[in-house]
């Protein structure tokens, strides 16, 4: 499944600078960038039998799970009911940021108004809800676009919308500092995804971030020079017990990010010799 | 999970809090930047708690931080463009050039990994 938070409908830039994930050479595997269209992709409702009865389903299903709930043990329906909490309050988050947009009364870009700290924390809920309700194993979430140009608002951190991409070449003096605010914001976000993912219990009592692993990276380093090389990622999760944590790995100079890619296969399971120009796997990963 | 545009290294990557923007450069002028890079021995280090991983500090445990990883850029296209599109590329540069591709782009790892566990 591929997520993104370009809340842009207008096409500034092409579809190479806010999808990272691509079927082949020049077919791209379109991210969903609108939370409902998310949304009915998890329950189905972009289906017009089922558009009939949107209003209708949720109620029937929590009616559902009361009517189970009444038959479950403690823990069964503890998880039960966090799970039907959780899409309540997604349903209830949708209606609002649509709200927000719609009494905006502005024509064009209508998305800036879009807080981003919301909207990214939707699309990263209803991702997590797909990876617990089975919908998919492997997920994508670009956190905004590649260059763009477009002013967004990142709620919390500055009162008016800024520009992400100038600001990235406009470090020099206090210019760092600002930026800096942009990579704390995308932070917290990740922190929320590790957090949520920990919160969410399998059946043998694991969690989804033990069973899980989620990697946060860049596809430049510093972006005032557009920097390709020596890159950093974070790898988070255990994915069953084979991680080992809580380090810094410093690779030798010209180590390819293909090597993290290709370790990360291997952990999942999957039996590659090579991945692009990898030269080997990231050692002292594993524990 | 994907960030846009960079970060500022001097406040993420551990030991690099003193390391200036060289200003903006072309993908070619930043190769001098490279030349005066002052990364860390190879080695692993423990995780400190830098001033942009600090949303992190109740995950330290549960993360790892690589270093050093270098994307294969191919001159020509945009590199924001390449950042995003080539990023998880199963392409290599020597495959890319037997088959006259522009970018290094192509089948990308989470549909790699997605054909053996499904979906």
């Amino acid at each position: 499944m591929k997520v993104s938070c370009n809340g842009f409908t207008q096409g500034k830039e092409s579809m190479r600078f806010d999808n990272i994930s691509w079927y082949g050479v020049d077919q791209f595997a379109p991210s969903i960038k609108d939370p409902q269209a998310l949304y009915d992709r998890l329950f189905l409702s972009d289906d017009e039998r089922y558009n009939d009865h949107l209003n209708e389903v949720t109620s029937l299903v929590m009616a559902d799970a009361k009517s189970l709930s009444m038959k479950l043990g403690r823990n069964d329906k503890d998880t039960l009911d966090a799970f039907m909490t959780m899409v309540r309050d997604i349903e209830i988050r949708m209606s609002r940021l649509r709200k927000l947009v719609a009494e905006a009364g502005i024509v064009r870009p209508t998305d800036e108004v879009l807080p981003r700290g919301e909207y990214i924390k939707l699309q990263c809920d209803l991702m997590i809800a797909a990876l617990q309700m089975g919908i998919t194993n492997v997920t994508t979430m670009m956190i905004g676009p590649e260059r763009w140009n477009a002013s967004m608002l990142y709620e919390g951190v500055f009162d008016k919308p800024v520009v992400h991409h100038p600001m990235s070449h406009s470090q020099k003096g206090e210019g760092y500092a600002k930026l800096q605010k942009i990579d704390l914001f995308h932070m917290e976000k990740y922190a929320y995804v590790l957090s949520r993912m920990k919160g969410v219990k399998e059946a043998d009592g694991t969690s989804l971030l033990d069973n899980s692993i989620v990697a946060c990276g860049v596809g430049l380093g510093d972006g005032a020079i557009h920097q390709y090389f020596d890159l950093p990622l974070m790898l988070a999760g255990k994915a069953q017990g084979t991680l080992k944590h809580g380090r810094h790995l410093q690779c030798k100079n010209g180590t390819p990010i293909s090597n993290a890619w290709l370790t990360i296969a291997r952990e999942l399971g999957v039996e590659l010799d090579r991945f692009s120009n990898s030269t080997g796997t990231i050692s002292g990963l594993m524990s | 999970m994907y960030l846009p545009n960079g970060l500022v290294r001097r406040c993420f990557i551990p030991g690099e809090a003193e390391r200036t923007s060289p200003g903006f450069k072309t993908v070619k002028g930043s190769e001098k930047f490279r030349d005066n890079s002052d990364s860390a021995p190879p080695g692993v280090y423990p995780l400190p708690l830098t001033p942009t991983m600090k949303p992190l500090s109740s995950h330290l445990e549960n993360i790892t931080l690589i270093t050093g990883l270098d994307r294969p850029y191919k001159s020509g296209g945009d590199a924001h463009e390449q950042g995003a599109s080539c990023y998880l590329s199963s392409v290599s540069p020597e495959e890319a050039s037997e088959k006259k591709l522009r970018f290094l782009q192509g089948r990308t790892l989470d549909h790699v990994i997605g054909e053996k566990l499904g979906r």
